[in-house]
């Protein structure tokens, strides 16, 4: 084949065997990931089915079944079963404290304490204080935000935020853990339906606690049956 | 700065009465608050990363107007008092 051909044939796409080999095992090698992305989307949908339950998102995000959402080291074969976060209901307690810190600049005025302070002083003082309620309010609803917990297909995943400058990532696969323990206690968890949950594990990482979850009954069942499938899987040699 | 500065510096305070001090303690106490509502953006940027959810633009947002208003309650401290 002269130079002139072999361009020819490139263009289209019959040059040698090697590339469309190549090409070709590239698809099957695509087709059979995206086989496996099936399976294990199926699993956790039949997990979530067998539960009793469903996708959605309850609670302002603090219970989210088959979220569809990506996190921090998630593996390609990897989907988020059960996104956590502590009931909405735990917050309150924050929220009274900044509404009544943005409240009590005028209550102080009222009482005429602040009658000698000029104007101008007035002024900036409440900025700042408006500007530390914003911080305050602000920081507390980051740790309650970003604080999950994460049941995927293959692992649990604990997320923390200590303070703004401590983030602590715990993980342990599945097969890692021992039985989860719900832990409901006083009027306020029977009343909104929220738990710990405590995850003992065989790792490094003894326990792993989900505070405050909604609905921890659930989300025990939840983890037990992906463990029990999970080993089902492992015992088959998949 | 040499003694003389000092003194006349000093002086110079307390011919502006005791509000010049306080003018200056809320002007260095909002530069310290300021670096924290820097950390507050930076933080925000790393804890938006962990997870990819719906919040994350909002909180993204409301850290740098945190920041912004930071400033501009610096500068009406420095100016206005």
């Amino acid at each position: 084949m002269g130079m002139a051909e072999l361009y020819r044939a490139e263009d289209q796409g019959i040059a040698d065997e090697g590339p469309i080999t190549e090409t070709v095992n590239e698809e099957v090698e695509a087709k059979r990931e995206w086989r496996e992305d099936e399976d294990w989307k199926k699993l956790a949908e039949k997990v979530v089915k067998d539960a009793g339950e469903r996708p959605r998102r309850e609670f302002h995000g603090a219970y989210h079944v088959l979220p569809n959402e990506k996190f921090v080291s998630q593996q390609q074969d990897e989907e988020i079963v059960l996104l956590l976060r502590s009931h909405p209901i735990v917050n309150l307690g924050w929220i009274l404290l900044a509404v009544l810190m943005m409240v009590l600049p005028t209550f102080f005025e009222a009482t005429g304490m602040f009658t000698g302070v000029p104007g101008r002083f007035m002024f900036v003082g409440k900025m700042t204080w408006y500007l530390m309620t914003w911080a305050f309010a602000f920081e507390k609803f980051l740790m309650w935000y970003y604080s999950i917990f994460l049941v995927t297909n293959e692992r649990i995943i604990d997320i923390d935020f200590v303070n703004l400058m401590n983030r602590v990532v715990t993980n342990v696969n599945l097969n890692h853990i021992e039985e989860p323990v719900m832990v409901q206690r006083g009027f306020g968890s029977t009343l909104f339906n929220y738990g710990n949950i405590v995850v003992q594990t065989a790792g490094e990482v003894s326990t792993l606690d989900c505070i405050a979850s909604p609905m921890p009954a659930k989300v025990v069942d939840i983890i037990n049956r992906l463990s029990e499938e999970l080993e089902k899987r492992r015992e088959k040699g998949e | 700065m040499d003694s003389n500065n000092a003194v006349n510096l000093i002086k110079g305070l307390a011919a502006g009465g005791p509000w010049i001090f306080v003018k200056w303690m809320f002007v260095v106490g909002l530069f310290v608050y300021l670096m924290f509502a820097l950390i507050i953006v930076r933080q925000a940027q790393i804890m938006n990363q962990t997870i990819d959810g719906m919040y994350n633009k909002t909180v993204k947002l409301g850290a740098w107007l945190h920041f912004g208003l930071t400033i501009f309650v610096l500068i009406m401290a420095i100016v206005l008092l």
